[in-house]
């Protein structure tokens, strides 16, 4: 089954994960959201995420209930109660999070920020910001081979060893290489029209699918249920 | 206002770019924090980004000089926070943070170093909302631990404790990173940038 979400319906998601997670309800409204929300996964073939996921809730889940009571020393209980009860409550926000950026192309986000006329410093900004990811990991490998070329020492050691210097090695490279490929892309980008007045269009066209919908409908319902006192 | 002073297209890609830098530095430094203290080390992620991110910062002051670069970059990593879903609420502190730190420098012109170096302790405190939100709401932790069976007053004692004193540590141990990193900052960019010519 090939289909994914259209933008509109994961920032109302994102709603309904914050709203979940302001609540604060019962216990059973967020393992109803967080099955709602993880199905997905399954439905589109992404066993990676979908039982990495359940895992990761379960094992929190489990820890909650049976291992914390059992604890009773203030270190290992912090930070323990940290991992198993204040990131579970973040889950659903998180499993929202990967739909949003692992599995909707940026060009689905601006075709949406066009759509609704968000001003053009935000637009341009979020674009070049999620492009420049992937070039940043090269140009990080780029420079790791340089050092080892060079005889430079890296690694973890060399961060206990001398941390400003290895750290400068590190730094200045990318930099230096951020502030070229700014020139480069704004060339690029200047001269595709960016700065042209009038509208401009968009490849893709957003479209609302009956999945999206259903969607909508059922991961309201537990929001709906825990205020009208039934969890 | 003159023409030079308004943020214009290439300006956004720079900003743009420096800001994917910066959020990826905050992230490593997040994580090294996590690594290497043992224990509730969350909170004290703010200082190492502090000391990490000078450089980038003071770059991208000295290439964008203009009122809102400083904005920009400060809320975008509130708005990752908030569109990643994982703390909606650290929105409001980046951004007033970044807002008072452009602010800051504008009144200084961007350019005197002492005012950067101000500006820049200011703008750190945009990494901090994710912790007030943790710190300062454990409301929820205490309710769930009551339900599994504590002494309601112990349960307070031990964590009123903790995040009192832990808060006001990471925010004294944030300021003085901030201004070793802002220092480091502007010595790397007389080093190697103005040396380079590329400010």
């Amino acid at each position: 089954m090939k289909w994914r979400f259209d933008p509109r319906t994961i920032l109302y998601l994102l709603i309904i994960s914050q709203l979940v997670l302001f609540l604060d309800g019962s216990i059973l409204m967020e393992i109803i959201t967080v099955i709602i929300l993880i199905i997905p996964f399954f439905l589109t073939r992404q066993l990676y995420w979908g039982i990495g996921i359940s895992m990761i809730y379960i094992l929190q889940l489990l820890a909650t209930f049976f291992l914390l009571p059992k604890i009773t020393s203030p270190i290992l209980l912090y930070p323990l109660s940290m991992v198993s009860n204040g990131f579970r409550e973040l889950i659903p926000g998180m499993i929202v999070g990967i739909y949003a950026i692992k599995f909707t192309s940026l060009g689905e986000w601006i075709s949406l920020f066009k759509k609704w006329h968000f001003p053009k410093f935000f637009t341009i900004t979020f674009a070049v910001f999620f492009r420049f990811f992937p070039t940043i990991q090269q140009d990080y490998q780029q420079i790791r081979n340089a050092m080892a070329f060079r005889g430079i020492e890296r690694g973890v050691l060399s961060f206990i060893k001398q941390p400003r210097q290895t750290f400068e090695f590190i730094l200045i490279p990318l930099l230096m290489n951020a502030s070229q490929v700014a020139q480069d892309l704004t060339i690029a980008a200047l001269t595709k029209g960016l700065s042209m007045p009038g509208k401009q269009t968009s490849l893709i066209q957003l479209q609302m699918t009956k999945f999206d919908y259903i969607y909508l409908t059922a991961s309201t319902l537990p929001l709906i249920f825990t205020l009208g006192g039934f969890l | 206002m003159n023409r030079n002073k308004i943020i214009h297209i290439p300006d956004l890609i720079s900003i743009g770019i420096y800001s994917a830098l910066y959020f990826i530095l905050v992230g490593v430094a997040e994580m090294l924090v996590v690594v290497i203290v043992p224990g509730y080390s969350y909170s004290y992620s703010p200082a190492m980004s502090a000391l990490m991110t000078g450089a980038v910062f003071m770059l991208m002051v000295a290439k964008v000089p203009k009122f809102g670069a400083i904005t920009i970059m400060g809320s975008v990593l509130g708005l990752f926070f908030f569109l990643s879903g994982l703390f909606p609420f650290a929105l409001v502190p980046s951004v007033v943070a970044a807002v008072l730190a452009d602010v800051v420098a504008y009144i200084f012109k961007y350019k005197s170093k002492i005012g950067l170096l101000l500006s820049y302790v200011i703008f750190s405190f945009n990494t901090t909302g994710p912790i007030i939100q943790l710190l300062f709401s454990p409301d929820s932790y205490v309710a769930n631990l009551k339900e599994r069976g504590k002494d309601a007053s112990y349960i307070q004692n031990v964590f009123e404790s903790i995040s009192n004193y832990t808060g006001a540590l990471a925010f004294v141990s944030l300021i003085i990173a901030a201004i070793i990193g802002g220092l480091f900052g502007q010595k790397m960019l007389k080093k190697h940038f103005i040396k380079a010519g590329i400010v």
